[in-house]
C-alpha cells in the first residue's frame, strides 16, 4: 500500500510548483497563475487521498522515513495522525482559494505565487515532520516567504510589521532549537526522531526549562497573550492572501505544537504550568475580545478576534481533558475556515474601496446583498451559532474544560458572549442603515469571488451540522496524547511524593 | 616514505625536510613567484616564461631523480608547459594571465591538499584503534617539529585555497574599474594564502609567529591597495599599527612560554605546562599574552577595534578574502594552541574565553545594528560570528573542533558571497555602499539582490541554508559540552543579528528606488563575478540542504591528529 509516498508529495508538489513558477517569464501572467493553481489543486487532491487512506486510530500513519544527515542523527521522517490530518487538509484546502483570491495581483506576480506555494510546502512540512530538526527546518523556512509576502506586497506600514513578525518568530524558534539539542543529548539516542526523543526521561527542572523553551516558540505562534503584539500588525499590513494564510494556517502551528510536543515531551511540566497557560488563555479570550471591540479598522478587529479564538484553543488543550483537546483541534480547523473567510471578504471589500474603516461604510447589505449575506453567515459561524462550525468546536472545549477546570470554562463563556458583541456591532454599523459613504455604487461579488467563498460556506455548514467525521478521526490520537500525558505526570508526581516522603 | 615514520627516525639536529608536508604552501608560493615574474617581465614576458619553464622542468627532473616519483615529475613538468602556453596566449593581457595563473595556483593548492588528505587520513584511521586516546589536535609533527600534518591543518588549507579561488574572479572587474589592478595584486594574494595555510599547520609557536607575519604583511599592502582612496590608506595604516602591536604581544607570550617550559613547540610546551605543579604567575601571563595576540587576529571583543575600519576601507574583494581566509587560518592556529597544546591548562583560559565569547557575540551583533555602511556592518557581523566559532572551541571536543572547521568553511563561503555581491554593486555607483544605496535594488536587479538575500539569510542562520548547518554544528557541540548558557547567549545574539541582516533585505526588496536611480549606470555583469557568485550560491544551498559530505570531512578532520 505504501508504494507512493503521499506525504512527501504533499510537500514536494507545492515546492516544485514554486520552482517552476519562479523560472517562468515574468510577463507570462496567465501561465504563472495557471501553473500555481494547478499545483495547489493537485496537492489538495493528494491530501484527499491521504484522508481516504487514513484510519481512525491513534498513532502515526502513512509513515515515511529516509536518512538525511545521519552524521548528526537527523532523518527525514513524515507521518500523519489525528492531530495533524485536518490541519494538513486545511492548508491544502485554503491554498487554492488564496491563490484565486490573489488572481488580480498586478505587481511582481511571479514572486507572489512562488512565495505562497513555498509557504504551503513548509506549512505542510511542519504538520507532517516527525523528526525534530526537520520540524525546526520547516518551522523557520516558512518564515521567509511569509516575511516577503508581508514586506513586499503589504500595505503602508508593511516593513515594520514584516521585521516584527520575523524577529518574534525567530526568537521563539531559536529557543526551541536549543531545547531540541538539549533533548537530543539528554536522550542519548543519537537521533532526533520524534519517537526516540519521546523516550527521554528528564528531571522536573529540566522539564520545566525545556517546556519554557518550546512554549516560547508556540506561544508566539498562537499567539498567546502577552506574546500577541506582532499579530495585529502583521495581519493589518499583510496583503489579503497573507492574512488568510497567517490566520487560517500559520497560527495553528502554536496549538499543534502544544499538542504534538509540549504535552508528550514534558507531561510533568505541562501539569505544573497548565494553570498559567489556562490563565493566559482566559486573558487572551477576554482581552482579545475587548480590544477587538475598540478597533476602528475592520481587519485589525478580526485580527484581535483571532487572539480571542485561539485563547479558546489553548484553554481546551491545557484543560487536559480529551474532549476539550479534541475540541481544540477541530476549533483550529474551524477558525481557519471562518477567519480565513472573513479575511477574504475584507480583502474583496478593500480591493474595491481601499478602505478598512468601519465608520466609512453603511448599508452594505442593501448595496451588495451577496457580499452582505455571506458576511453575516461567516460572522455567525465565528460567534459559534449552533448549527455552524464554530459551535461544533467551542462547545466541546467548554464541555471538557468544565469537567477539569470549571473556572476557566466559566471565564471563557464570557468570551463567547463578547464575541457576539464585537462581531455583530460592526456588522450592524457597516451593513445596516442607509446606503452611504463608500457603500454607494459598490459592485457586488464577481463570479470568481463567489467561487472562492462557496467551498468555505459549504464546509462551515457541513462541519456545523455533522462534525462526527472530524471527531472520529481526531479523537483517538488526541485522547491517547492527553491520557498519556496525564498518566505520566501522575507517575512522576507519585514518584516525587515517595521520594520526598523518605 | 611517510611523514609519520620519519619523525621517529630523526630525533636530532638537521631536520629532514618533509616537502610533502608543506606541499600546498610550496605550490602557492611558487605560483606567486611565477605570477610576480611574469608580471614584472613586461615585454619580455614570453622569454621570462621560457626561463620559468626551464627551471620547472629542471626541478621536475631533479625531483624524479631524487625521489623516483614519476607522477610528481610529470605534474611539475605539466605546470611548466601550462604556464608557458598560457603566457603565449595572453602575453598582451598581463592581468588576465595573472588571474588565470593565480586561479590555477589555488586549484593546485586544493589538489595537493586533497592528495595529502587521501594519504594521511587513511593512515591515521588505522593508528587510532579502540582504546587509543588520540589528542584532539596534532602533536606529532614534521620538519623539526615545526609543521603539523593533521585534519585541522588540511581542512583549513582547503577552506583557504577555496576562498582564494573564489576571490580571483569576484575581484577581477572591480580591480579593473577602480584602477587598482596592479601586478602585485595576485602575487600578494598568493603570498597571503601561503602564510595562512602555513599558520593553519604551525606546530611551533615560532612558526605561528612567522606565518602570521607572512600573511599580515601581504594583507597590509592589499588593504592599502587603493592608493587614491583615503579610507583604504587609513585602514592599511590602522591594520598595520594594531597588527604590529598584536604580533609583538604574541611574540612576548611565546617568549614567556619558552621561559616557563623551555620549548616553543606547542605540544612540548603543553606537556611541560601540564607537568607543572605550581601555577606560576608567569604561566598565566604567557596565556594572557597569547590569548590577546590571537584575539586580535580573530577579532574578538575587546580586541576587535581594527576590524570594522579595515573591512570598510580595504578594497571589497580583499575584504572578502580577509574575512573568509584569515579567520579560518587564525582559528586553526587558535585551536591547535589552546585546544591542542594547552588543553591541560583550560582552567586558566576557558573562563576567560567564556567571557570573551559572550561579549564578542553580543558586542558584534549590537554594534552592527547601528551601522549604515554595509561593509562596516558586515565587519561587525564577522565579529559576532567569531564569537559563535568560539563556542565550538570552548567545547574542547572532537565535535567542537569539527564544528569550528565546518563553521569556518561555511562562513568563508557566505562572506565571500556577500562581499562579492557588494563588489558588483559598488562597481555600479563607483562609491562605497551605504544601506540607503541598496534601496530598490531587488526590483531592478532581482538576481544579484536575491543572491545577497540568500547570503544574508544564511549569515542569520535560517534553514535550509549553509549558515544553519554551521550554527547547528557549533550549538550542538556546545550543548554536548555543557555550555548551554553560552548557546543561549548565542541565540540572543543571533536574533539581534537577524535584525540587521533582515533590514538589508527589507531595503533591497521592500523600499522604492530613490529618485534618479535611472541615471545610474547599469550593472556591468562580467563573467568573473557571475562565476564566483554562482559557485558560492550553489555551495551555500548545497551545504544547507545536503551537508552530509562536508560534515563527514570535518569530523574526519577532527579525528585524525597525525
Amino acid at each position: 500500500m505504501q508504494s507512493v509516498p503521499l506525504l512527501t508529495l504533499l510537500i514536494a508538489i507545492p515546492a516544485a510548483t514554486a520552482v517552476v513558477v519562479a523560472l517562468l517569464s515574468p510577463t507570462a501572467r496567465s501561465a504563472v497563475r495557471g501553473v500555481s493553481l494547478l499545483g495547489s489543486m493537485i496537492t489538495f487532491a493528494v491530501s484527499l487521498l491521504v484522508l481516504a487512506r487514513f484510519e481512525s486510530v491513534a498513532g502515526f500513519q502513512l509513515q515515511e522515513s529516509a536518512a538525511w544527515i545521519p552524521q548528526w542523527g537527523i532523518s527525514y521522517r513524515l507521518g500523519v495522525d489525528g492531530i495533524s490530518l485536518f490541519l494538513v487538509l486545511l492548508t491544502t484546502f485554503i491554498m487554492p482559494l488564496t491563490l484565486l483570491a490573489g488572481w488580480e495581483q498586478s505587481e511582481r506576480i511571479k514572486g507572489y505565487y512562488a512565495c505562497l506555494l513555498s509557504m504551503e510546502a513548509a506549512l505542510v512540512g511542519v504538520f507532517l515532520a516527525l523528526d525534530l530538526v526537520l520540524f525546526y527546518v520547516f518551522f523557520e523556512a516558512m518564515l521567509v516567504p511569509m516575511y516577503a509576502l508581508i514586506g513586499i506586497w503589504g500595505s503602508a506600514n508593511r516593513r515594520y510589521a514584516a521585521i516584527k513578525f520575523f524577529l518574534y518568530t525567530l526568537v521563539g524558534g531559536l529557543f526551541m532549537l536549543v531545547a531540541i539539542l538539549y533533548l537530543y543529548f539528554a536522550s542519548g539516542a543519537q537521533s532526533f526522531a520524534y519517537a526516540d526523543l519521546l523516550a527521554v526521561s528528564l528531571t522536573s527542572t529540566e522539564q520545566a526549562l525545556l517546556f519554557v523553551c518550546f512554549f516560547a516558540a508556540f506561544a508566539i505562534k498562537v499567539p498567546l497573550f502577552p506574546f500577541h503584539t506582532w499579530l495585529p500588525d502583521a495581519h493589518t499590513e499583510a496583503p489579503t492572501v497573507g492574512s488568510v494564510v497567517l490566520a487560517a494556517v500559520m497560527l495553528k502551528i502554536g496549538g499543534y505544537g502544544f499538542l504534538r510536543y509540549s504535552l508528550p515531551f514534558f507531561p510533568e511540566a505541562t501539569q505544573r504550568f497548565a494553570p498559567v497557560l489556562l490563565a493566559l488563555g482566559v486573558i487572551g479570550v477576554l482581552y482579545g475580545a475587548l480590544v477587538a471591540m475598540a478597533q476602528r479598522d475592520i481587519k485589525r478587529l478580526v485580527a484581535y478576534s483571532s487572539v480571542a479564538h485561539l485563547g479558546f484553543v489553548v484553554i481546551g488543550i491545557f484543560a487536559l481533558d480529551p474532549t476539550g483537546a479534541a475540541g481544540s483541534v477541530v476549533q483550529m480547523v474551524n477558525h481557519g475556515l471562518s477567519t480565513g473567510a472573513l479575511f477574504l471578504l475584507i480583502g474583496f471589500l478593500y480591493d474595491r474601496t481601499h478602505s478598512r474603516e468601519i465608520a466609512g461604510y453603511s448599508g452594505l447589505l442593501r448595496a451588495v446583498p451577496v457580499f452582505g449575506g455571506i458576511w453575516l453567515f461567516v460572522v455567525m459561524s465565528s460567534i459559534a451559532l449552533p448549527g455552524l462550525n464554530g459551535f461544533a468546536g467551542e462547545f466541546p472545549i467548554l464541555l471538557g474544560t468544565f469537567q477539569t477546570v470549571p473556572w476557566a470554562a466559566v471565564a471563557a463563556v464570557f468570551g463567547v458572549i463578547l464575541a457576539a458583541l464585537y462581531l455583530l456591532w460592526p456588522y450592524q454599523r457597516m451593513f445596516h442603515g442607509p446606503v452611504e459613504g463608500l457603500a454607494v455604487g459598490l459592485r457586488d461579488l464577481r463570479p470568481r469571488e463567489i467561487a472562492i467563498m462557496v467551498p468555505l460556506v459549504v464546509l462551515i455548514l457541513a462541519i456545523g451540522l455533522y462534525p462526527k467525521p472530524l471527531y472520529d478521526r481526531v479523537n483517538p490520537s488526541v485522547s491517547a496524547v492527553v491520557a498519556d500525558a496525564i498518566q505520566r505526570a501522575d507517575v512522576a508526581a507519585a514518584a516525587n511524593a515517595v521520594w520526598e516522603g523518605e | 616514505m611517510t611523514v609519520l615514520a620519519q619523525v621517529d627516525q630523526l630525533p636530532v639536529n638537521i631536520p629532514d625536510i618533509a616537502w610533502a608536508a608543506i606541499s600546498p604552501e610550496l605550490v602557492l608560493f611558487v605560483v606567486g613567484l611565477l605570477a610576480l615574474l611574469l608580471d614584472t617581465a613586461g615585454p619580455q614576458r614570453l622569454q621570462a616564461s621560457f626561463v620559468a619553464f626551464g627551471v620547472l622542468v629542471a626541478g621536475a627532473v631533479f625531483a624524479a631523480l631524487q625521489t623516483g616519483n614519476v607522477v610528481l615529475c610529470a605534474l611539475v613538468g605539466l605546470a611548466g608547459v601550462t604556464q608557458f602556453a598560457l603566457t603565449a596566449i595572453w602575453r598582451d593581457r598581463p592581468r588576465m594571465l595573472s588571474a588565470i595563473i593565480t586561479s590555477l595556483g589555488f586549484i593546485g593548492g586544493l589538489g595537493v591538499t586533497a592528495w595529502q588528505w587521501a594519504t594521511y587520513a587513511g593512515g591515521a584511521f588505522t593508528v587510532s584503534g579502540a582504546g587509543v586516546q588520540l589528542p584532539l589536535v596534532a602533536t606529532q609533527s614534521v620538519i623539526g617539529d615545526m609543521v603539523a600534518v593533521d585534519g585541522v591543518a588540511l581542512f583549513s588549507r582547503f577552506t583557504i585555497c577555496l576562498a582564494g579561488l573564489i576571490t580571483v574572479p569576484l575581484g577581477f572587474s572591480y580591480a579593473e574599474d577602480r584602477r587598482i589592478h596592479r601586478g602585485e595584486y595576485y602575487p600578494l594574494l598568493l603570498f597571503a594564502a601561503t602564510g595562512m595555510t602555513l599558520l593553519a599547520a604551525s606546530a611551533d609557536l615560532i612558526m605561528v609567529f612567522i606565518s602570521i607575519e607572512i600573511l599580515s604583511l601581504a594583507l597590509y599592502i592589499l588593504t592599502g591597495f587603493a592608493r587614491r582612496d583615503l579610507r583604504s590608506q587609513e585602514a592599511a595604516f590602522k591594520y598595520f599599527l594594531l597588527g604590529a602591536f598584536s604580533s609583538a604581544l604574541l611574540l612576548y607570550g611565546v617568549a614567556l612560554v619558552y621561559g616557563v617550559t623551555g620549548s616553543t613547540n606547542i605540544a612540548e610546551a603543553g606537556r611541560a605546562f601540564s607537568a607543572l605543579t605550581v601555577n606560576s604567575g608567569l604561566t598565566l601571563a604567557a596565556m594572557a599574552l597569547l590569548l590577546v595576540g590571537f584575539a586580535f587576529k580573530t577579532s574578538l571583543v575587546p580586541f576587535h577595534m581594527w576590524t570594522p575600519d579595515v573591512y570598510q576601507g580595504a578594497p571589497t574583494p580583499v575584504t572578502g578574502f580577509m574575512a573568509a581566509a584569515t579567520k579560518a587560518a587564525a582559528f586553526a592556529a587558535f585551536v591547535r594552541v589552546f585546544v591542542g597544546g594547552f588543553a591541560a591548562l583550560s582552567w586558566s583560559w576557558a573562563p576567560v574565553f567564556w567571557v570573551i565569547a559572550v561579549v564578542t557575540m553580543m558586542g558584534g551583533a549590537v554594534l552592527a545594528v547601528v551601522q549604515t555602511d554595509l561593509k562596516r556592518m558586515l565587519g561587525y557581523s564577522a565579529i559576532a560570528h567569531a564569537g559563535y566559532v568560539l563556542i565550538g572551541l570552548l567545547a574542547v571536543s572532537r565535535a567542537g573542533v569539527s564544528g569550528v572547521l565546518l563553521y569556518l568553511l561555511i562562513y568563508a563561503l557566505m562572506s565571500l558571497g556577500s562581499f562579492g555581491v557588494l563588489t558588483l554593486l559598488e562597481r555600479r555607483g563607483h562609491k562605497a555602499m551605504a544601506l540607503d544605496d541598496l534601496r530598490g535594488i531587488g526590483r531592478r536587479y532581482p538576481v544579484p539582490a536575491g543572491m545577497m538575500a540568500l547570503f544574508l539569510l544564511s549569515l542569520a542562520g535560517i534553514p535550509p541554508t549553509a549558515g544553519f548547518t554551521a550554527k547547528f554544528a557549533v550549538f550542538r557541540a556546545g550543548i554536548e559540552a555543557g555550555l548551554s548558557s553560552l548557546v543561549v547567549v548565542a541565540v540572543v545574539s543571533s536574533v539581534i543579528a537577524a535584525f540587521f541582516y533582515v533590514r538589508v533585505i527589507v531595503i533591497m526588496f521592500m523600499e522604492e528606488e530613490p529618485a534618479g536611480a535611472d541615471l545610474d549606470p547599469p550593472l556591468d555583469l562580467t563573467a568573473g563575478p557571475i562565476i564566483g557568485l554562482v559557485a558560492t550560491t550553489a555551495t551555500v544551498v548545497i551545504l544547507g540542504v545536503f551537508p552530509g559530505v562536508f560534515i563527514d570531512l570535518a569530523s574526519q578532520a577532527a579525528s585524525f591528529a597525525g
